[in-house]
């Protein structure tokens, strides 16, 4: 034995070991200071030490410099919840088979590997769950099933981050005579100080980043290792303490942060406690600024504060430059139209309908189509998106201009048919896709990967342990895009795609308000019928039924495109090189600091307007106010506020307000408040409330909204990036936005003059969101990316 | 895959080659109730006379309706006039076919809210000076164009924007009489033949609003077709798809457009309407 003991495997002499490398190779933090240590073959070595001594540090340290030859059980198991105990334990051995091979295991289990696997289990108490989802299996199970991961990689040596912490002590024993039996050399971290004397042969101490115990087993007591861990109630002047009880609520996370980065590593322990605490948490500490930096002096304030002072500091700049907007209201005698309006709501007349199933149908076909379409432009986006400048770019692009116009530059190529429907939602909802999915997958939780043995193809990683940890969020958000695809279908109406919207707006501009009203209520009646209609289920029939309904694929010219693309939307005189009548051309362009003023002033009321309707709004539809009929009639409202198109709310204050700005400001803040309101009664509603008792006053101030906040000022700041393309549609209030100079120029069939502004537009939008993404305070992080 | 893709660009070009199915639009300035069963029957007319497969093509936009001719996405088309002209700059060749009867002398009323105080006149009052003034569409003829070059001529050249207080294009002669009937606007330019549809329907209130001047005469509607119709669709084609026209006295299919009765029509009874869209800008 003593031979065997000489050949260190690694061998640490006085080395520096830490976190995260700058560019000079210089640690960021270092945890272990000076570090001497050897291990050797065929030793077992028990790992002790308190929270945040730097056992975790230690056995990444050894991880990586062992590689291939050990087997890795981390800490908190780094399981993937959503696939099955078989698949979980075969990661183990993800690098040995092909990537085809382990998609296809995803799809039907390799026979190989299911016997061997199911052996295993047998071994470790986990027979006949093979094919249960981890995430439905006990804390022990799931114990199991990280051991068991371990034990299938096959390698001689083992390292284990407590991998005995969650079961009882018969277990442990249990458990770790199994890993005896089938690794030489082992190191495993522990808190059971009895365990590492009785079952070790040598014990590794740890202490605030000294390495105070290095003996064998046999030499210690128990007493010796009590010097490990000082007086637990002492404060022990680590911050990370704070994280360290089993379920920190959600809320302890930002406090936990506020405090000084003396130490500000992420550790583990807090990774391994944010996923317990669920997604959101996780979220939160992906977001979690890089340790070390304590530039923000800002840091130690309450996050309340901040987030008021930087909502007093929107409203306060809005308040500051309403004197520059037109606010000029000119009421006379609006109530007769006004009155034809509410008679045409209350008796819609159903009657004389045209043909409304074809055109509901053709809504929802557009729908559909146009989401599917955009997901799988947007999905491999995703996947490049973090990688490539170009693609983020080209992202914001097409991203920053309405589906409308979108819509009117495809009507030039395709004409009135199917096809500009669909790339009129498919483009701009892959650039959105891209960027969600790629936040979404970016705040999966890492610990499944990270768990991964070394050498797992790029494709096997990914399909293994990132999406399936995603998946139910990115279907969650996926299906929130839908809801957005039926509004915006029915808005491509408006330029003459036969969907609901056709109806809508020629009935609406006619003053046939009683047909108007039948058309709204159809669409109110689908978008609150969704949840039933929209059922996973029925996805394949409404497809098929679409793609029956979008009928033949419409013959594209390609002259007609490539005349578009080369001659239309370029000024004749740059095509012809003449620079001088270039010149001309631009100062035949309307002003565009005007138009650019009242854009970004319309796009910061419309925000802090949105925000204030949410704020009032939202408790109307939340389970924890009033009474059934009343969150009934709430739902009812904010379905209403956020179906009905813009267009047609600017329209109703158009005539109750006269022309001016605020009719436009009205109906962006109304429209997009009620949809945030919609999103943050949604959210409240999976919050359990902790203070019985309180009056509905207290609940709402005291209890929901300091809980609700962040996430609503976070959706406040994507609404804004919307607000300010929708602005561009509401041109016709004779506001001359932006968008009031891009519809002319298509009116006037000056493709040119149309396309240069759209392209100030998009620039003017990528700006503001660049710019709200800086401005956003870290304190609203996006919670739930599928609420946007 | 590519194999399937050429299969499928091949049936999809044999489908458009084999069976050419003569189009048609009409701009969106009427009433547009049931519009589609309406000028089905004027498409089920035309496919009688003409012998070939008619489609109505519906559109929401003027200029969508340009650029539907453009793209030969549909062969003819009832334009206003100055989309007309739009369209024959845009297509070398097209030809104006008819007009209605009312088109050779058509006319647009200024019209006020009661609050103005602005009685009916020989001419625009100088009153109306710093009152608010909506449009129809912005290329409307009626609801635009003409209202505007009235104007100019009778103020010297001023242009609305610095004239009225307020200039706004509420996109439609119906949507321009609610909204100055409801006093949101001042004053409105609309087509003479939607305003008088509304006033006989009883759908304006006159005691709130009431036309203060129409304008001198002008040429407006006029259905224009390809220059290539002969080419595709046999000899003589253009001036059968005129006599369809010339000829139609079923009173059902003449009041969709509304019109008494056709009239014939040529490309030089428009040129007044380009000059001045070239005067305004709209054109270049």
């Amino acid at each position: 034995m003593e031979s065997e003991q000489r050949r260190p495997l690694v061998a640490f002499a006085a080395e520096d070991l830490g976190h995260g490398r700058d560019r000079h190779g210089r640690l960021d933090s270092v945890v272990l200071p000076r570090l001497t240590l050897a291990l050797h073959e065929g030793e077992r070595v028990a790992l002790l030490g308190q929270s945040g001594s730097g056992k975790s540090t230690l056995l990444a340290e050894l991880r990586e410099r062992l590689g291939r030859r050990a087997a890795w059980c981390p800490q908190h198991h780094g399981l993937v919840p959503a696939l099955a105990v078989y698949h979980n334990v075969y990661m183990g051995r993800l690098p040995e088979h092909s990537a085809l091979a382990n998609l296809w295991n995803l799809v039907r289990p390799l026979r190989q590997p299911w016997r061997e696997v199911e052996a295993l289990c047998e071994q470790l108490g986990l027979a006949g769950l093979l094919r249960r989802p981890v995430g439905r299996l006990s804390g022990g199970q799931r114990q199991r099933v990280a051991i068991a991961r371990a034990l299938y990689q096959g390698r001689a040596l083992f390292l284990g981050d407590e991998p005995v912490a969650s079961v009882d002590p018969h277990q442990a024993l249990r458990l770790l005579a199994l890993i005896d039996a089938r690794h030489t050399t082992q190191v495993v971290a522990l808190h059971q100080r009895e365990l590492a004397l009785t079952h070790f042969d040598r014990v590794w101490g740890l202490r605030d980043g000294r390495l105070v115990i290095d003996a064998p087993s046999r030499d210690l007591r128990l007493a010796d290792l009590d010097a490990l861990y000082p007086d637990a109630d002492a404060p022990a002047g680590s911050p990370r303490e704070a994280a360290t009880p089993a379920m920190p609520g959600p809320e302890a996370l930002p406090c936990a942060r506020g405090r000084p980065a003396s130490s500000a590593v992420v550790s583990d322990l807090q990774v391994g406690a944010a996923l317990r605490a669920g997604p959101a948490m996780s979220e939160a500490l992906s977001r979690h600024p890089h340790p070390g930096h304590g530039r923000h002096w800002w840091r130690g304030d309450s996050t309340g504060l901040k987030l008021a002072r930087h909502t007093l500091a929107l409203v306060a700049l809005a308040v500051l430059l309403m004197p520059f907007a037109d606010l000029a209201i000119h009421t006379r005698e609006p109530w007769t139209e006004l009155g034809r309006m509410a008679l045409g709501m209350a008796w819609p007349a159903w009657g004389s309908l045209e043909s409304p199933l074809t055109a509901i149908g053709l809504t929802v076909a557009v729908a559909i189509w146009g989401t599917l379409a955009g997901v799988v432009l947007g999905f491999p986006l995703a996947l490049l998106f973090a990688r490539s400048r170009l693609v983020r770019a080209g992202c914001a692009f097409v991203r920053a201009i309405h589906e409308l116009f979108w819509a009117l530059l495809f009507l030039q190529v395709f004409g009135l048919s199917a096809l500009t429907a669909l790339a009129a939602l498919a483009i701009p909802y892959a650039g959105i896709f891209a960027k969600v999915y790629a936040e979404i997958l970016e705040q999966a939780p890492r610990a499944p990967r990270d768990a991964l043995p070394p050498g797992s193809g790029r494709l096997s990683r990914f399909v293994y342990a990132e999406l399936p940890l995603a998946w139910a969020q990115l279907v969650a958000y996926t299906r929130y895009r839908f809801e957005c695809a039926l509004r915006a279908s029915v808005l491509l109406g408006f330029v003459g795609l036969p969907t609901l919207g056709f109806h809508l707006e020629t009935a609406f501009r006619e003053g046939r308000y009683h047909e108007a009203g039948a058309l709204l209520w159809l669409f109110y009646l689908l978008i609150a019928s969704l949840p039933w209609w929209g059922h996973r289920r029925l996805v394949p029939v409404l497809l098929v039924g679409g793609a029956w309904l979008l009928g033949p694929w419409p013959s594209v010219d390609g002259a007609l495109l490539w005349r578009f693309v080369s001659e239309d939307i370029w000024p004749p005189a740059l095509l012809a090189g003449d620079w001088a009548g270039l010149t001309a051309w631009l100062s035949r362009i309307p002003a565009l600091g005007p138009a650019i003023g009242n854009t970004l002033l319309l796009g910061l009321l419309g925000t802090v307007g949105a925000l204030a309707v949410a704020l009032l709004l939202w408790p109307l539809a939340s389970r924890h106010f009033g009474n059934r009929a009343s969150r009934l009639a709430g739902r009812g409202l904010l379905v209403a506020l956020r179906s009905t198109p813009e267009l047609m709310l600017a329209f109703l204050f158009l005539l109750l307000l006269g022309p001016s700005l605020l009719p436009a400001w009205l109906a962006l803040a109304l429209h997009n408040g009620a949809l945030i309101a919609f999103l943050v009664a949604r959210h409240a509603d999976a919050l359990a409330p902790g203070m019985p008792g309180l009056p509905a006053s207290g609940r709402y101030a005291y209890e929901l909204l300091p809980r609700l906040y962040p996430g609503m000022l976070a959706l406040l700041y994507y609404r804004a990036e919307v607000i300010l393309r929708e602005t561009a549609i509401l041109g016709m209030l004779g506001v001359a936005t932006l968008g009031f100079y891009i519809e002319e120029g298509f009116d006037y069939l000056l493709f040119d003059v149309a396309f240069f502004l759209l392209l100030v537009t998009a620039a003017l939008n990528i700006a503001v969101d660049a710019l709200s993404r800086r401005l956003r305070p870290r304190e609203a992080p996006i919670e739930d990316p599928c609420s946007r | 895959m590519r194999h399937l893709a050429l299969a499928a660009a091949l049936a999809l070009f044999a489908q458009g080659a084999a069976a050419e199915t003569f189009r048609f639009t009409a701009i969106p300035d009427e009433d547009q109730a049931r519009l589609v069963e309406r000028f089905a029957k004027v498409a089920d007319y035309l496919e009688e006379r003409l012998g070939v497969e008619v489609e109505y093509v519906p559109v929401k936009s003027y200029s969508a309706a340009v650029t539907a001719f453009r793209n030969d996405q549909v062969q003819l088309a009832w334009f206003g006039g100055l989309s007309g002209v739009q369209a024959r700059r845009l297509v070398p060749g097209s030809v104006a076919l008819a007009q209605g009867s009312e088109d050779d002398a058509f006319m647009s009323y200024f019209i006020a809210h009661h609050s103005t105080g602005l009685e009916r006149a020989d001419a625009l009052p100088d009153a109306i000076e710093d009152m608010s003034l909506t449009f129809g569409s912005r290329t409307s003829t009626s609801g635009r164009l003409m209202p505007e070059h009235f104007f100019r001529q009778r103020f010297d050249d001023a242009d609305p924007e610095a004239f009225f207080s307020r200039v706004g294009y509420s996109g439609d002669h119906s949507r321009t009489i609610a909204l100055v009937e409801a006093g949101t606007w001042d004053l409105g330019a609309v087509n003479y033949t939607v305003w008088e549809a509304a006033v006989a329907d009883g759908r304006v209130d006159t005691d709130r609003v009431e036309v203060i001047w129409a304008t001198p005469p002008y040429p407006d509607y006029n259905w224009t077709l390809r220059g290539d119709a002969d080419e595709r669709f046999g000899e003589g084609f253009t001036d059968r798809v005129q006599a369809a026209f010339l000829e139609m006295d079923d009173p059902e299919l003449l009041a969709s457009f509304p019109r008494e009765a056709f009239i014939p029509a040529d490309n030089a009874l428009y040129a007044p309407i380009e000059e001045v869209a070239e005067e305004l800008g709209l054109l270049r």
